[in-house]
């Protein structure tokens, strides 16, 4: 960092760089052994510098060389882009939020070993562990600019991913997990109990009838489907570009439904002290018991709708690190942490208000058009509820639906929220929700 | 020089039953707009994989800090660690190769300038109707390169340049958005932008984003249905394809692995995976085991013929290796991955097909595909769909799920076109290990197929 601040300040008056150091660990078994262990370091920066428009930089190369031609492609990108309203952030006090995890910091390798460890000796001999990931994810993130910025801080991520197949009468089934969290503790073993539990159940599943039904979605299927729609029409460049479907004080949602961006909840996924332009993280009402509150911001998107930054100036993601991941990509205006407001009925309980219905523990992709809501998706794990049981599991056919239409035709939000993540959106918080009239296609 | 160090760690790695070490160099630019947004975004990066196996068991160190010292350290406690423990995997003659696939027109030759001029005057054409409130419109560039070295001797490197336009109008009335895209992704330079009829294209995408704004919901059921290459190429390997991963076979985790010389789907169908094609996304010169690529018949006239291997899996299964060895980057495991994956062309023409079915569906563009490996279910969105009557395409409605068995749903086609094409994407094994693929295929006719 010291190398790139001392070259940019000859060459550049208003930039930031961003930098990042990530330590990978992780294992994967196969067939019940481990085939695979690996470990990784990996280092990056990227430089973001004002000149007229906003010029953009990136690179994991530490020359000498590299970072004078990152530095002035950063200056010949801001030359070349059109002229914009924007300044880099000041320091500020930050709140501090709980994002490490000991057992992974500095200890890696140990965490990914003890947890396959205590995950092989608790997979039943009737469940084949057809594959397994485990990764943990060690980071510090520091980020300097021209306004005398100079703040850092540290994360660790722990990801599992499990293919869990059990075999009745000549029939396979699958549950196939993929969870990221801040601490290996969020992923206890009780976890991989119920993963095995639905894997059992699918061996039993049949496909679901053709009807207009009651569908309960699991957490992560609720971030998966509200937050992959929702989250793009909160965001301050939707705002500004007109594309959104959203008017504060408008009534969106039932008034059940109460969402926050919360960069700030214990061990969130988003959980930071500040976004990835150094503005501090905090809790954003996006809606209120049904009524639209706020638009998040970045820098760039404030300054374009005449207002300040939320907080939300967040790089792709956090833990889904690619080669040129987080530090290779621009923050942009994106949610944090999705968190809903847990409801008012126990799990348990809305079962039993359920005199007919369908839940979905997992899609096999729930990826909703973002612009449009629309979604149609195959059950991949789900059970029928009758009479307020849990009735005969089911897999196969599709759920159809517009998340905007659903949000307004909810029953039931179950009284706890917990940490969860998804396949298109990082990070949430999400309990179980019930929604009216959905569409199923099977037989 | 890069290769002295990682002929110092092939020297190592030597006392290990097998290793390799394989180099990333890549250089990449993007020019982006939008209604309120410009952007020039350039980069590089490097890294290097180290893997070594002993006892079956694989064992990778990734670095992207290239220390001399550091990483010779690291990797002789590996060796000391793991020693040479006999593994199950291909070990064949040494090779050597060094390509560059040329470019015609390099898009780093081009100024910012001249790229971004070009993109706001399409950006321009494209929100010139009223209907239209925003449009994205991108270009980019990747160079690859790729140094790989082994125990065996071999001493391979490739450079690859990757190139992609895309562009997409977004339609408002009243709340209700929709939207259309157009996307080029290929190996090769800017002469590929030059060749796309750009205004032909805007065109498209326009009226495609506003008209959707009138499309109406289909209601689900059993329907004949005829597919575009796009959604015919998911199906080959999203739904098809992963299963002939020959790792999902050792896994215990491929519906098709006791297929292998049977029948399995229609007669008309038949699938290649071939990463040879010369300027398709899914084409190298060798994998990221230092296997040569080559051109994989799977299925030939609906009879399943071969799987896709590494050098561990055709062991385990007596086969060969296949070149599909494939990693997203060093940091990753290398995972049986597809290539240009495609189902071959037929008789048919697409008018013919169209005028030959009574009642059904045409279904338009695929936009999501997800495998399911172990139960060959099968999970694709598409874009759009026309009601087909008495020989004519009629009604426009909104895009639809394809669910059911894929076995079942490609024993029911029934009719294939010479039409025919491929599109260059992105492919995950899951939800991660991003590898970039080409998916296409002809028209298809498929009786009784279950959407919604």
């Amino acid at each position: 960092m010291k190398e790139i601040l001392n070259e940019i300040k000859k060459l550049a008056n208003d930039f930031d760089i961003y930098s990042q150091l990530t330590k990978i660990n992780e294992v994967h078994l196969e067939k019940n052994r481990v085939n695979f262990v690996n470990e990784v370091v990996d280092s990056g920066y990227s430089i973001r510098v004002l000149k007229g428009g906003l010029g953009f930089s990136a690179s994991n190369i530490k020359s000498s060389e590299t970072i004078k031609k990152t530095i002035l492609n950063a200056i010949k990108s801001a030359e070349m882009t059109e002229k914009v309203k924007f300044e880099f952030p000041k320091q500020e006090k930050y709140s501090k939020v709980e994002t490490v995890d000991k057992k992974i910091k500095n200890k890696g390798e140990e965490a990914v070993k003890n947890y396959a460890e205590e995950l092989l000796n608790e997979i039943p001999k009737d469940v084949l562990l057809s594959f397994g990931k485990i990764r943990t994810y060690d980071n510090i993130i520091s980020i300097t600019n021209s306004q005398d910025l100079d703040i850092k801080r540290e994360d660790t991520n722990f990801m599992v991913e499990l293919s869990l197949i059990v075999k009745r009468n000549n029939k396979r089934m699958e549950f196939w997990p993929h969870e990221y969290r801040r601490r290996i503790q969020d992923l206890s073993i009780n976890e991989i109990k119920k993963w095995v539990k639905i894997a059992r159940d699918q061996t039993i599943a049949k496909h679901p009838k053709t009807e207009k039904t009651t569908v309960i979605f699991s957490p992560s299927m609720v971030l998966d489907g509200l937050g992959t729609v929702i989250g793009d029409h909160v965001t301050g460049s939707t705002k500004v570009n007109d594309v959104t479907k959203f008017d504060v004080e408008e009534k969106i949602a039932s008034e059940k439904l109460t969402i926050i961006s919360d960069g700030l909840y214990p061990y969130g996924l988003m959980s930071s002290e500040f976004d990835d332009e150094g503005v501090p993280q905090r809790k954003i009402p996006i809606i209120e018991n049904g009524v639209f509150k706020n638009f998040v911001y970045d820098q760039f998107y404030a300054k374009k709708d005449n207002t300040k930054s939320t907080g939300n100036g967040l790089k792709q993601s956090e833990v889904f690190y690619t080669f040129d991941g987080k530090y290779g990509g621009q923050p942009s205006d994106q949610i944090s942490n999705f968190y809903i407001k847990p409801g008012d009925v126990s799990y348990d309980k809305m079962i039993e208000n359920v005199k007919h219905g369908i839940l979905v523990e997992q899609f096999s992709w729930l990826s909703p058009d973002v612009v449009t809501g629309n979604f149609s998706s195959e059950i991949r794990a789900g059970y029928y509820v009758d009479n307020g049981q849990i009735g005969k599991p089911i897999n196969g056919g599709l759920v159809i639906g517009n998340i905007f239409d659903m949000i307004r035709k909810i029953s039931m939000i179950s009284d706890k929220s917990l940490i969860t993540s998804g396949g298109n959106v990082l990070a949430g918080v999400c309990p179980y929700i019930a929604f009216e009239d959905v569409q199923v296609a099977g037989k | 020089m890069i290769q002295d160090l990682m002929q110092k760690i092939v020297e190592i790695l030597g006392q290990t039953y097998y290793g390799d070490v394989r180099y990333e160099f890549n250089q990449r630019s993007g020019i982006g707009k939008n209604k309120s947004e410009e952007s020039i975004s350039t980069g590089s990066s490097n890294g290097l994989c180290v893997r070594a196996i002993s006892d079956n068991k694989w064992y990778y160190l990734g670095f992207s800090i290239i220390d001399e010292k550091k990483i010779l350290n690291q990797v002789q406690q590996l060796a000391k660690k793991i020693r040479n423990k006999k593994s199950q995997i291909w070990l064949q003659d040494p090779w050597e190769l060094d390509k560059v696939v040329p470019v015609k027109e390099n898009p780093d030759d081009l100024s910012f300038e001249e790229k971004m001029k070009t993109m706001r005057e399409i950006f321009s054409q494209i929100i010139k109707n009223k209907k239209i409130i925003n449009a994205n419109v991108g270009i980019g560039n990747t160079k690859s390169e790729t140094i790989f070295m082994n125990t065996e001797g071999s001493k391979l490197r490739q450079v690859l340049p990757y190139f992609k336009f895309v562009m997409a109008a977004t339609s408002k009335e009243n709340k209700r958005l929709e939207n259309d895209y157009f996307v080029l992704a290929k190996q090769g330079g800017y002469d590929l932008f030059r060749k796309i009829n750009i205004e032909e294209k805007i065109n498209e995408i326009v009226k495609n984003a506003i008209i959707m704004l009138d499309a109406k919901q289909i209601k689900s059921g059993k329907y004949d249905i005829i597919v575009d290459p796009e959604i015919s190429g998911v199906i080959a390997h999203e739904s098809f394809g992963h299963g002939l991963e020959a790792d999902q076979v050792v896994r215990d985790r491929s519906y098709l692995a006791p297929l292998k010389g049977k029948k399995v789907i229609s007669d008309l169908v038949s699938i290649h995976d071939n990463g040879t094609i010369p300027g398709e996304r899914g084409t190298s010169f060798f994998d990221d085991d230092g296997i040569g690529t080559k051109d994989n018949t799977l299925v030939d006239k609906g009879v399943l013929k071969q799987f896709m291997h590494d050098r561990q899996s055709c062991v385990l299964m007596n086969s060969e290796p296949t070149g599909n060895a494939r990693a997203e980057d060093f940091s990753k495991k290398v995972f049986v991955r597809m290539t240009n994956t495609y189902i071959s062309p037929g008789d048919w023409k697409l008018n013919e097909l169209i005028k030959e079915t009574k009642s059904g569906y045409y279904l338009i563009k695929s936009l999501t595909g997800m495998e399911d490996p172990l139960g060959g279910n099968m999970q694709m969105i598409t874009a759009r769909a026309m009601k087909i009557k008495n020989g004519e395409l009629t009604g426009l409605f909104k895009g639809v799920g394809i669910s059911g068995k894929v076995l079942e749903f490609l024993n029911n086609v029934d009719a294939v076109t010479s039409d025919f094409k491929i599109t260059g994407s992105g492919c995950g094994k899951g939800k991660e290990d991003y590898v970039a693929v080409t998916t296409g295929g002809p028209y298809m006719r498929v009786k009784k197929a279950v959407i919604g």
